[in-house]
Order: structure tokens, then C-alpha cells, then sequence
């Protein structure tokens, strides 16, 4: 897009109809290429997205949905808890993704085959099965707490199944691939030879770290950072399998609400409610993005 | 609100959305013409799904060559969904006693046939909903009842106060996340009489859990409930008797204390206006006959509906049947299914405000 802009544009270029032409064509051209995105998003997204505010509204008319979310105190807590889980999630995630992919980008080509599919595989498991493996591994006489008996860290009764630990630690492990990826893709681009240059010119490993290398990574852990944190946001199954009743987030409220006692307009409102934090996370993040972006 | 909700319904399913609303409810053996007798039969997983599978559905589908399917969980916001769009995927639904009752006006009117020759014969609960309604025919019953691990070395809880006495009898309690049920018995913990429950006081059940919620683990399947007694979670438990009883008879150290068990029942409905009534009337035919409620009950622990059936099942089965005479004897009484199907709603928003803080 931009070559075909440029030779518009550019200064003294001759008048060429066929740019323009090829303009339009490349537009069409565009058009075409989202079409197949569009059909997907418009039914299955879209238009449920629309119906569910809709009902939110309606069912009765006006927004005493929205008054009761805002005036519950259980709807507050569980939102609020979900915005603190989502974000412990993100900042453990980068934490941990960090240092991997520094490693998968700057390690030995057998060492980044090795990090990147070990990445891979945990993307083929469901999120179920997962969830139900922690469940056994934390769960009284399971691998964790009897890991930490054998180091005298614990008692024999000790059970971490049903703990907000649990949950944590099971949607870090669903978040840290997302985070990987993200920050891997932005910063094998970078130039290793800017870091060679620093480091000849006598920067010392904190200062071309600090300096040269996390910054050059910012894009990719706020890139990593929406699609974690939006993500835990909406989580069901996890919470729901791992947790307790008082670590459930607000896909469970939401849950309740529509398959337990029929209320489907403060279920919808929820979920709008839900959608609207989403949202403004993801702006905050691409701020963030720019800003990182503006400096690296 | 169901005007709204039907049109919202129509609009998706105009638009081709209401599948992906709805989690697709397997509309695919609607198909083209005939193909679309096959029954859908919904229970809420585990156990109780193989038993309905191997001893209901199979059986059935080979004497009658009507093809059944069998899925899981339960989930009432669908169904009612499906109710009220009149689009039903799911013609036999294992729902609970309350929730038959609360939508009985949905329900066909069953054949007299049906009624009038099982009525006599049928399990009576303890002061309980009657066996037969216009619209439902009882298909089995159960019992919440304290389960606890026979290793536990202290003794165990013989009494719903007991079993809320976390510092006469210290140890986690493993319970329903569901307040039916768990209303009752933590009011009868807190001293009210059985006969004195209804209307239940849920505020005040209500604090009486949240004076143990420190020693409480939540169960939220039947799955679950046995993980948490497998695996020691707690040594005492709320549970459904048939899921205790499955792990005692396979070998695991639980019991079951029958003291003050509460009952519950289960209907056999038809949804209104299911283009398989004839089907679903054979089907409720087929459970009723006493030899496939007694391969029913074997398989999955809840006690047949049919006293015939009940009295042809061993004694060293039968023991673990809430429906076996000395249990029901030790009973505190039955769920009132009508209480419920007025105020499931309250109770579960005001659980789930609980249970989420």
C-alpha cells in the first residue's frame, strides 16, 4: 500500500490516471481479502454482541440491569477480583515470558527449537484437560503439596486445589505461551548488533539490558500483555475447576445468571459490562504500545 | 420478559446465530425429513450418564429400534431456551424435583394410561410431593446425607448440628455449591424443627454457613463430591447418597450416615409441543417397568421409583438406597419441591452472593 502511495505522492512524479486506478483496484482488492474475516465476525460476534446489549436493555426496558450490577456488592467483588487476577496473571506472565524469549531469540538455533516448540505443545492440550491436571497436582497427597512435604515446607493435610494460588498458577500457565509469542516476534527483529555496539562502546550487561534490550522489547510485552490480560478476564473453566467459590471471576457470574436462574438481562448486562472492561484494557494497553513504540 | 426473550431467540435463529448462543445444542440429526425421531436424552454427566446410557438408552433403542443419544450437563437456562423458542433439542431432560414442578405448566398432560396403573406401586416419600402429577410421573428419588471417611479416626458427624460443629468434630466439610438442599440442613443445624423449615429463613441458613466457611471445600458435580472424599479433602461431606455409596462399594473407606437424610424426588415430564411425544411416551413406559428400573437403580445408586423394583433388589444392595425402608424410616423428611419452585431464584442469587464474596 504504501509503494503505490508513495509513487502517487511523491514530489514531481508525473500525473499518472493509472496510479489512482491502481488505487481503487487496490482497495477492491482489500475489500475482497476481509470478506472472509467479515462473514465469520458479522454472525457469530457481531450480531450475538448486538442482540446481548439489546437484551440488556430490554428485558425489562430500560437499564435496571446495569443499576443492579452497579449497586451489587457481589457483582463489584467479582469484577474487581477478576480486573486483580487478570492482572497478577499478565505481570507474572511477563515476568516469566521475559527471560524465555530473550533465550529463544538469542540462544543457540537448538536451544530456540527447543524453547519455541516446548511453547508450541502447550497450545495443543485443552484448556480442560489442563485445568483438571492441576486440579490432581495440587490437590491433597498430589505432586505439589507432597513435593513440598518431602521438603519440610508442609504438613501431611496441606491442599492447594480450590486456592486463588491454583487458579493463578494454571491461568499463568495458559498466559505465559500468548506472552512468548508476542514478545518473541517483536524482538527477533531487533538488530542483535545495536546490543554488540553498546557493548563495545562499554556498556556493562545491567546497563544494555536496561537500556537497550527491555526497551526494545516493550512492544511485544504490551502487545503480549492485552491478549493475556483481556483474555483472563472472560476465564471460566479455569477458576471454575481450580478455584473455590470466592476466587470465581466474572464469567462464572455471568454463568450463574443465564443457566441457573434464568436472568438473562443481568447475565447480558454483565457480559456488556465485561465487553466494556475488555475494551478499555486493550485502549490502555495500545497507549502504552505507542508510547513503547515512540521510545524503542 | 419471555416476550423478549422469545424474540431475541427468533432473531438469532433467523439470523442463523442462535446455535452459537446457545452453545449448539446438536441440531444436526434434525436433518432432512425422518431422520429426526433419534431422542436426546440430558443428564448432568458421570455415573448417572453411563447408568441412563447402558440401562435406559441402549436397552431401549434395540427393543424399540428408536435411536437415543445421551449428553451431558444439564444446564437449565438452555433448556428453558429451548422451551420457549419451541425449538426442542432436548426431549428428556434429568431435572430435579423443584424444577419440574416450577415450570409443570410447560409440561404435557401425560396419558391416563400412564398415571393411573403405576400410581399405586410407586416409592411415597416421607411427608413428600406426591409420586404422581398430571404431568409427571416419578422416576426415582435420593437422599443428601453425610458421608464420611471410615479412616478419619475421630468419630464422625450423626446429626446436621454435629456436622456444623466444627470444634466439637474439627475437619473440613465438603458441600453443595447449590443452596437446595444446603438451606435445609443448615437450619436444622442451627436448631429449627423439620416441620418448622418452610418458608425457609435463607438469611438465616445463610449465616449459619458463613459461621464455618473456613472449613468448608465446595463440591460442585458429583465428581467432585468424590474427589473431595477420595482424596481426604474432607473427611465429612454433604452428599448425595448414591455418589457415596458408589465409592464405599468400590472399596474406598466412606460411609454413610443416614440420620436425618432428606429426600428428594425426581419427575418424568414431556415438554410441550415435542414432535416426539410418542417416542418420549414409550420411553417413560420402558423406565417404568420394574426390571429396568431395577438395571436403572444397580447402576447408578438412585433408588427406583417402583416399590417392585425396590423389593427386588438384594439387601446388601439395598442398603445404600435411600428408598430402603430403614433409611426412609431415619429420614428428617422431604425437599418441598413447591417452596422451591417459588423461590429458587431468591435462594440462588442470595447463595451465590454468599458463596462468591
Amino acid at each position: 500500500m504504501t509503494s503505490v502511495q508513495s509513487n502517487v505522492t511523491e514530489p514531481g512524479a508525473p500525473f499518472d490516471p493509472d496510479g489512482a486506478h491502481r488505487d481503487r483496484l487496490r482497495a477492491l482488492v482489500d475489500q475482497v481479502l476481509l470478506a472472509p474475516a467479515l462473514i465469520l465476525l458479522v454472525p457469530i460476534f457481531l450480531l450475538p454482541s448486538a442482540l446481548m446489549l439489546y437484551l440488556s436493555l430490554t428485558d425489562p426496558v430500560g437499564v435496571s440491569h446495569y443499576a443492579a450490577v452497579l449497586s451489587s456488592g457481589t457483582a463489584r467483588a467479582v469484577i474487581l477480583r477478576s480486573l486483580a487476577i487478570s492482572l497478577e496473571v499478565t505481570v507474572i506472565s511477563v515476568i516469566v515470558a521475559v527471560p524465555y524469549a530473550y533465550l529463544s531469540v538469542r540462544g543457540s538455533r537448538r536451544l530456540r527449537a527447543l524453547l519455541l516448540a516446548a511453547v508450541g505443545c502447550t497450545l495443543f492440550f485443552s484448556v480442560i484437560v489442563r485445568a483438571y491436571a492441576w486440579l490432581a497436582l495440587f490437590a491433597k497427597g498430589g505432586v505439589v503439596p507432597a513435593t513440598l512435604r518431602v521438603l519440610h515446607l508442609a504438613g501431611p493435610d496441606l491442599n492447594l486445589a480450590h486456592t486463588r494460588l491454583a487458579v493463578i498458577v494454571a491461568m499463568v500457565q495458559y498466559g505465559v505461551p500468548y506472552m512468548v509469542l508476542s514478545i518473541y516476534d517483536s524482538f527477533r527483529r531487533v538488530d542483535v548488533r545495536v546490543e554488540q555496539a553498546a557493548a563495545i562502546c562499554g556498556a556493562g550487561a545491567i546497563l544494555r539490558w536496561r537500556t537497550i534490550t527491555l526497551p526494545q522489547m516493550l512492544p511485544g510485552i504490551a502487545a503480549g500483555s492485552v491478549i493475556v490480560f483481556v483474555t483472563s478476564l472472560g476465564y471460566y473453566i479455569i477458576p471454575a475447576v481450580v478455584g473455590s467459590p470466592s476466587d470465581s471471576m466474572i464469567g462464572q457470574l455471568i454463568s450463574q445468571q443465564i443457566s441457573l436462574t434464568d436472568n438473562w438481562g443481568l447475565g447480558s448486562a454483565l457480559a456488556c459490562v465485561l465487553m466494556l472492561v475488555s475494551v478499555l484494557a486493550f485502549i490502555i494497553f495500545r497507549r502504552v504500545n505507542n508510547w513503547a513504540g515512540g521510545r524503542a | 420478559m419471555s416476550v423478549t426473550r422469545r424474540s431475541f431467540l427468533q432473531a438469532g435463529l433467523a439470523l442463523g446465530v442462535a446455535p452459537v448462543v446457545l452453545g449448539a445444542c446438536g441440531t444436526s440429526e434434525g436433518g432432512a425429513g425422518g431422520a429426526a425421531k433419534t431422542i436426546t436424552m440430558v443428564t448432568w454427566g458421570g455415573s448417572t450418564q453411563t447408568g441412563i446410557k447402558d440401562t435406559i438408552a441402549a436397552p431401549f433403542q434395540r427393543q424399540t429400534g428408536i435411536p437415543v443419544r445421551v449428553t451431558a450437563p444439564v444446564d437449565y437456562g438452555k433448556y428453558l431456551a429451548q422451551i420457549k423458542s419451541g425449538e426442542l433439542t432436548w426431549d428428556w431432560v434429568d431435572v430435579e424435583g423443584w424444577f419440574a414442578v416450577a415450570h409443570s405448566d410447560d409440561w404435557e398432560i401425560l396419558p391416563a394410561s400412564i398415571t393411573s396403573t403405576t400410581a399405586s406401586s410407586l416409592v411415597q416419600l416421607p411427608g413428600g410431593p406426591k409420586a404422581v402429577e398430571p404431568w409427571g410421573i416419578e422416576n426415582g428419588s435420593y437422599s443428601f446425607a453425610i458421608a464420611y471417611r471410615t479412616d478419619h479416626g475421630d468419630p464422625h458427624p450423626k446429626s446436621w448440628r454435629e456436622f456444623f460443629d466444627t470444634s466439637a468434630l474439627p475437619g473440613k466439610r465438603s458441600i453443595y455449591n447449590y443452596p437446595y438442599g444446603m438451606l435445609e440442613v443448615a437450619l436444622l443445624a442451627d436448631g429449627v424443627p423439620f416441620g418448622e423449615l418452610y418458608p425457609l429463613d435463607i438469611d438465616r441458613a445463610i449465616r449459619k454457613l458463613n459461621s464455618v466457611r473456613g472449613d468448608l471445600v465446595f463440591w460442585n458435580s458429583g465428581a467432585e463430591l468424590q474427589q473431595q472424599l477420595q482424596s481426604g479433602a474432607a473427611p465429612f461431606a454433604f452428599a448425595w447418597n448414591n455418589r457415596a455409596a458408589a465409592l464405599a462399594q468400590s472399596g474406598q473407606p466412606v460411609a454413610l450416615e443416614w440420620a436425618q437424610n432428606l429426600q428428594d424426588i425426581g419427575y418424568d415430564v414431556i415438554p410441550k409441543n415435542n414432535p416426539r411425544k410418542a417416542e418420549l411416551i414409550s420411553l417413560i413406559n420402558f423406565r417404568a417397568a420394574p426390571e429396568n428400573q431395577v438395571a436403572y437403580a444397580l447402576a447408578t445408586g438412585y433408588s427406583p421409583a417402583s416399590t417392585v423394583a425396590m423389593s427386588k433388589i438384594s439387601a446388601d444392595r439395598a442398603k445404600w438406597f435411600n428408598a430402603y425402608p430403614p433409611n426412609l424410616e431415619q429420614a428428617v423428611g422431604s425437599i418441598n419441591l413447591d417452596w422451591w419452585a417459588k423461590n429458587f431464584d431468591t435462594a440462588t442469587s442470595k447463595w451465590n452472593a454468599w458463596a462468591n464474596a
